[in-house]
């Protein structure tokens, strides 16, 4: 039982902030301009030379050793992972294909919770604003919704939308912060079903 | 291990460049969901001494018929490639049934003989039947069971003519698959079976026309009738023996 | 608990059969049916792609508010699809006869052309009796 990774989108179909745990196979990094700044360090465009000052500056939040994940994966390049740009927009694109699909086929206003393959299982949680929050767990979990929920009202309320230093709806940046992401950390770190 | 000197004797078809498909086969799908019988699964065929243990089908013994089955599914694909084969080569339903019978024919003329050799070749006195009510009890009896390992479910004579007898089976084994569509709704894909039946009475000095039709009921679906129009020869010589 | 539905859609992403078994959802066309069996067959592609640890199988189970589509990949490509309400247990076991019915009814069937609708009153019979010809 474990959770691997979590995403958000804003009602632009943009990818606003990334974080995960546990992951195997991380994505490669995105290509240049391929998704907004301020997402996820771990997975920003990163030039060669410049990524070893990134962590070296890299702040003292959970996604320390991720980075270092990160830099051995490009010593070693893989061709079979996507990029992170490549990742977010399939992930996207599912989550929309599905919530139209589950519309369709009920004939209501339905939302789509959750599917589940032989690795992994993907919760997915809409706001009434278009926000979509994301996790990808191990297969057994039962519904995480509610964590999604409690994403949603509690540290995604306080340390991005009541954080003026966060331009949401912007279309340029995403909603990366210090506090948003040890807070996402410390929930999902206490969830009964982490490790 | 002699068997790998020459390792086209039994699995050529699979040998070589179907490793792969071979191995997509066989572990997953699992024997229980096709009810496959407990032979070798194709992949043990390629890889395992298993085959040097199981005699060819040429050096069994003929008479032990119990563990000489074959698998109905097998079967099935088998007999469903033969209709296929055979519907893309003819015009109308009629030669469709025409060109079953005659296959079913080249089946029933070695059956008939297998059939012989096992039930008279070991007995003191070996007898052959000469009347035909006998014989199409045989039938009715022996050569369903050799063939579809159960008797039929009756035999009856026509009302009207004097020389027809019908043999009924409510449940074909060679039809349990098959769905005709309803543009051949008349056609009964137990013309083989019918071409099987015509061959034996043949071999037996029975010359008669056998055709196949399907009478469904509410409770068999799938109930088939093999009509016996027997030649005037036959029911003037049963006249005279009578 | 309900069973609503039954697809199999074909390695090519085509719809080759669909029956619906109980009310519950949406009456849709056949060509709006196949629209989304093309869409599924696509997402379950893309699932099996976006697994963060190693490789995956395609979408299994995909649950909404009200009902979940349970998947069955064969290993030829061919894929067995039940809409059921979100507590049918027996899905899984269902999916496996209907393709236990399909191999036997449908691909031993010499009037069945390979990769195209399934007509066959052999597979309604059997489906019959495994789902129930109305409610369930």
């Amino acid at each position: 039982m474990t959770i691997y990774s979590f995403y958000i989108y804003d009602r632009h179909c943009a990818c606003v902030y990334y974080q995960d745990w546990h992951r195997t196979k991380r994505p490669r990094p995105a290509v240049e301009g391929g998704i907004l700044n301020a997402v996820s360090r771990a997975v920003a465009p990163q030039a060669a030379d410049t990524s070893a000052a990134n962590l070296s500056t890299s702040s003292t939040t959970a996604e320390d050793s991720s980075s270092i994940f990160t830099q051995a994966a490009l010593d070693t390049p893989r061709s079979n992972a996507l990029t992170f740009d490549e990742e977010a927009k399939l992930v996207y694109g599912v989550i929309l294909s599905l919530r139209n699909m589950i519309k369709k086929l009920s004939g209501r206003d339905e939302q789509f919770t959750s599917y589940r393959t032989s690795a992994y299982k993907l919760h997915f949680y809409g706001t009434i604003s278009g926000y979509k929050f994301v996790m990808l767990s191990d297969p057994s979990t039962d519904g995480l919704r509610f964590v999604l929920r409690q994403i949603y009202n509690g540290p995604f309320v306080d340390y991005v939308v009541r954080n003026p230093l966060v331009p949401m709806d912007s279309r340029e940046q995403g909603v990366d912060n210090d506090y948003f992401r040890a807070s996402v950390d410390r929930l999902v770190r206490g969830l009964v079903v982490f490790d | 291990m002699q068997q790998y000197a020459q390792p086209h004797s039994r699995s050529s078809v699979l040998s070589g460049s179907s490793l792969s498909s071979a191995e997509h086969l066989s572990p997953t799908s699992g024997s229980a969901r096709f009810s496959l019988p407990s032979a070798p699964s194709i992949s043990t065929t390629l890889g395992t001494p298993k085959l040097a243990l199981r005699p060819n089908i040429y050096d069994r013994n003929l008479n032990k018929t119990r563990t000489a089955e074959v698998s109905a599914s097998a079967f099935a694909f088998l007999f469903s490639e033969v209709v296929q084969y055979t519907q893309k080569r003819v015009s109308g339903i009629n030669d469709l049934e025409r060109r079953l019978n005659t296959l079913g024919y080249r089946v029933g003329i070695r059956v008939l003989e297998l059939m012989v050799w096992r039930a008279e070749s070991s007995s003191k006195a070996p007898k052959r039947e000469v009347r035909f009510l006998p014989a199409l009890m045989s039938i009715h009896t022996q050569v369903w069971r050799a063939v579809f390992g159960r008797p039929a479910d009756a035999i009856e004579k026509s009302v009207e003519n004097e020389d027809e007898y019908m043999i009924i089976d409510n449940d074909p084994p060679i039809e349990r698959h098959i769905s005709v569509p309803r543009d051949l709704n008349t056609l009964s894909c137990s013309s083989y079976t019918a071409g099987v039946v015509e061959a034996v009475l043949d071999g037996l000095g029975f010359p008669a026309r056998v055709t196949a039709h399907s009478t469904p009921t509410q409770q068999h679906p799938s109930r088939t009738t093999i009509l016996i129009k027997l030649e005037k020869s036959v029911l003037e010589r049963e006249e005279v023996l009578k | 608990m309900a069973i609503f539905s039954l697809w199999v859609i074909n390695k090519a992403g085509g719809l080759v059969y669909q029956r619906n078994f109980a009310d519950g959802l949406a009456q849709l066309t056949s060509n709006e049916y196949l629209v989304l069996a093309g869409t599924l067959h696509g997402i379950h592609a893309i699932t099996s792609r976006l697994s963060p640890i190693g490789s995956s199988s395609g979408a299994q189970v995909i649950e909404g508010d009200s009902f979940k589509m349970t998947i069955l990949l064969t290993a030829t490509g061919t894929k067995f699809v039940l809409l059921t309400s979100p507590g049918e247990t027996t899905a899984e076991l269902v999916l496996q006869k209907a393709f236990e019915a399909y191999a036997d009814a449908v691909m031993k069937n010499p009037f069945h052309t390979p990769e195209m609708p399934i007509r066959s009153d052999g597979f309604e019979s059997r489906i019959n009796t495994l789902i129930g010809s109305g409610q369930p």
